[in-house]
């Protein structure tokens, strides 16, 4: 009988052994064949089926410069004229003004108050990263305290911004934070994502409600409450979820917020339902 | 003793294992990673990391899992678990790569601290389809820490082979802990029914082998009925063991492996000192029963290994009659000698 190197027939393997007779080799070669199949046959599977991401933009490690006007009330916003609009109805365009991290931009705007004094009514020069999805676009305040990097009077051009009252209306959506969601993090909404948008909506970025209509349009809605003050706390808990909304719509500029009637009423949809199915499936 | 144990050796074996182990994530890492940048542009480098690695863990922790019960069905796939640990270790680094990725993306530069976010952000903790589900990987990754942190033998020494099987056998526990991390996390936005079937299939294949394994340990080993007389309880006949071989057998709750080897019967505990490996799946060698898991070595008349290893097991009092078997259940102390009993026709009565 063929013996290996210990003289012991070759039916007992010890794994210390240099080299493993026949009858264990050939199950443990046919493993790592099939495991040499699997692996890549798995690695395209779990790609191939996802179900894709948002082509939201985050530009990352580029500065941008933008000059406008510096709007506080209901959220942050820089109001900067749109380039080419008629001279006697001028356009403007608002962008979501967004602090470093998981934060609001308010921290930073009141430094560079305590650096420049009140920017109320004056046009500033900001830097930062540029954030853009569907139409809305908002800047991360990235270098912080040192984004702002002009402060000069307001020319007379600029007109006293207005928002204009478009009635009641109740939409249904996801609480979604912006930064997140119009481009830093893929993807920036769903069940995945709801821990760091409650993250962030805490730390003072101003809630989205980002509403689909079935039909390819979206649109997204800043949630204040009925007199424009801030409601992230009071909504911390229907972040990443379903909701329907009910309050009285107002168009900043290109922007749409919301004045939430009842904040505590916010009807969350039947979630845990919908998480079933997506189970079962 | 030529052939005593010497389980930290590096051998050609061991190369292989590795080898092969390393160049498959590595693949698994490429295809991924590549694929996922050419089918979809737009995700971000974060997202990548954290669902190749993520991915990658949980396709390795099924692979880890089946290797138990395939040897136990079929111990010719034994060289598949004499270097697991390895297996086992490099799992817990890919999964920590998605956990520590995962922490910084979702829950730094915020208002409260990173650890505290993870717990708080989600507060549905009375729900079970809302349930949060970042926590429980979080638990997941503890148990998976706790055991590649033990998985040296100087643990295994340290915090006794019992305790180190209890504390190993908490992989089950991660397993459940991240097979709810992804149904409750991202099987609710990835709602291909190929990621539920793909996770149904392998929860299925861990479980049925386990089943299946149990099911078949349990028919090839003994459980002797019969009332005992004077103690010992008739087990088998002699020719039913083959020469330097055991059977296995559960009497009274005690995993007992019973040898027979130069015209002698003896009885030793079924379990490995190291890693509770099956002894009674192993062979004589050099007058010595050898663990076929990692080849630890022990005297079959005493328990004992040999001089200069001091590990010890229990043994048991045998005794042959006819060509019947008998064993007295009750154990010795770990490394208590025994008279083997002789292949040679005894009555009860004689020995007494
Ligand atoms: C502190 C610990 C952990 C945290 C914070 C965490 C967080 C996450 C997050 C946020 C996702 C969704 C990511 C996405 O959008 O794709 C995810 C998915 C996943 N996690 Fe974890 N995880 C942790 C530990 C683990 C561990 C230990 C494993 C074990 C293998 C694991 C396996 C998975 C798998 C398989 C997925 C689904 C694929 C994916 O989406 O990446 N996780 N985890
Ligand atoms: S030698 Fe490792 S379990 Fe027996």
């Amino acid at each position: 009988m063929k013996t290996d190197h210990t003289g012991e027939p070759p039916d007992f393997y010890i794994g210390w052994q240099e080299k493993a007779p026949p009858t264990y080799a050939r199950p443990v070669r046919w493993v790592v064949l099939l495991l040499v199949v699997l692996v890549p046959a798995m690695a395209c599977l779990l790609v191939w089926q996802q179900r894709g991401f948002s082509d939201a933009v985050f530009e990352y490690g580029q500065l941008t410069m933008l000059e406008g006007q510096l709007i506080r009330e209901p959220v942050p916003f820089l109001r900067v004229p749109v380039k080419n609009s008629p001279p006697d109805a001028p356009l403007f365009e608002r962008i979501l003004l967004i602090g470093y991290g998981k934060h609001g931009a308010e921290a930073t705007i009141r430094q560079w108050e305590a650096r420049y004094g009140s920017l109320h009514n004056k046009k500033i020069g900001v830097r930062g990263t540029l954030i853009y999805h569907e139409g809305h676009a908002a800047l991360e305040l990235t270098e912080e305290a040192s984004a702002c990097r002009t402060v000069a009077p307001l020319p007379p051009s600029l007109a006293i911004p207005t928002t204009q009252s478009l009635g009641e209306v109740t939409l249904q959506g996801e609480i979604t934070d912006p930064k997140c969601f119009l481009g830093v993090m893929k993807p920036g909404d769903g069940r995945p994502h709801r821990a760091c948008a409650v993250r962030c909506i805490a730390g003072g970025i101003p809630p989205l409600l980002w509403v689909r209509n079935g039909k390819g349009r979206e649109n997204g809605y800043v949630l204040v409450g009925p007199n424009g003050e801030r409601i992230n706390d009071q909504i911390l808990k229907a972040v990443g979820q379903n909701v329907r909304v009910r309050g009285r719509l107002g168009q900043a500029d290109n922007w749409l917020i919301l004045y939430v009637d009842a904040p505590t009423e916010l009807t969350r949809l039947r979630a845990d339902v919908l998480a079933q199915i997506a189970l079962c499936q | 003793m030529a052939l005593h144990y010497s389980p930290v050796l590096w051998n050609r074996q061991k190369r292989l294992y590795d080898l092969t182990m390393a160049g498959l994530m590595a693949l698994y890492l490429i295809i991924f990673c590549t694929l996922q940048t050419s089918l979809f542009p737009p995700i971000t480098t974060e997202t990548i990391v954290i669902r190749a690695t993520s991915t990658l863990a949980f396709l390795m922790l099924h692979v880890i899992l089946v290797i138990g019960p395939l040897c136990r069905l079929d111990n010719r796939f034994l060289p598949l678990l004499y270097n697991r640990r390895h297996l086992g270790v490099s799992m817990f680094i890919v999964a920590a790569v998605h956990s520590v990725f995962s922490v910084l993306q979702f829950h730094t530069r915020g208002d409260v601290d990173p650890l505290v976010s993870l717990f708080t952000s989600e507060r549905q903790y009375g729900s079970f389809g809302q349930f949060p589900f970042q926590p429980l990987g979080f638990f997941a990754l503890l148990i998976l820490f706790v055991m590649a942190a033990t998985s040296h033998d100087f643990w295994l020494k340290n915090l006794s082979p019992r305790v180190w099987k209890t504390l190993h056998m908490s992989v089950y526990l991660a397993y459940a802990l991240i097979v709810m991390h992804v149904a409750l996390g991202i099987l609710q936005q990835e709602t291909s029914p190929v990621y539920a079937g793909l996770m149904g299939v392998g929860v299925l294949t861990v479980s049925g082998l386990h089943v299946m394994a149990a099911f078949i340990g349990n028919r090839r080993e003994l459980h002797p009925n019969a009332p005992a007389t004077d103690g010992f309880v008739a087990v088998c006949d002699v020719n039913d063991i083959a020469d330097n071989r055991a059977k296995t057998l559960m009497v009274n709750g005690q995993n007992i492996a019973l040898f027979k080897y130069d015209g002698k019967l003896s009885a030793v505990s079924n379990l490995c000192r190291h890693q509770n490996g099956p002894l009674g799946e192993g062979k004589i060698i050099d007058g010595c029963i050898t663990c076929p898991w990692h080849g630890y070595q022990y005297l079959p008349e005493n328990g004992q290994s040999p001089p200069p290893f001091t590990e010890k097991i229990e043994t048991y009092a045998v005794r042959c009659v006819g060509t019947t078997v008998w064993v007295n259940p009750q154990p010795y102390p770990p490394g208590t000698p025994q008279t083997p009993a002789l292949l040679k026709v005894t009555t009860i009565n004689d020995e007494n």
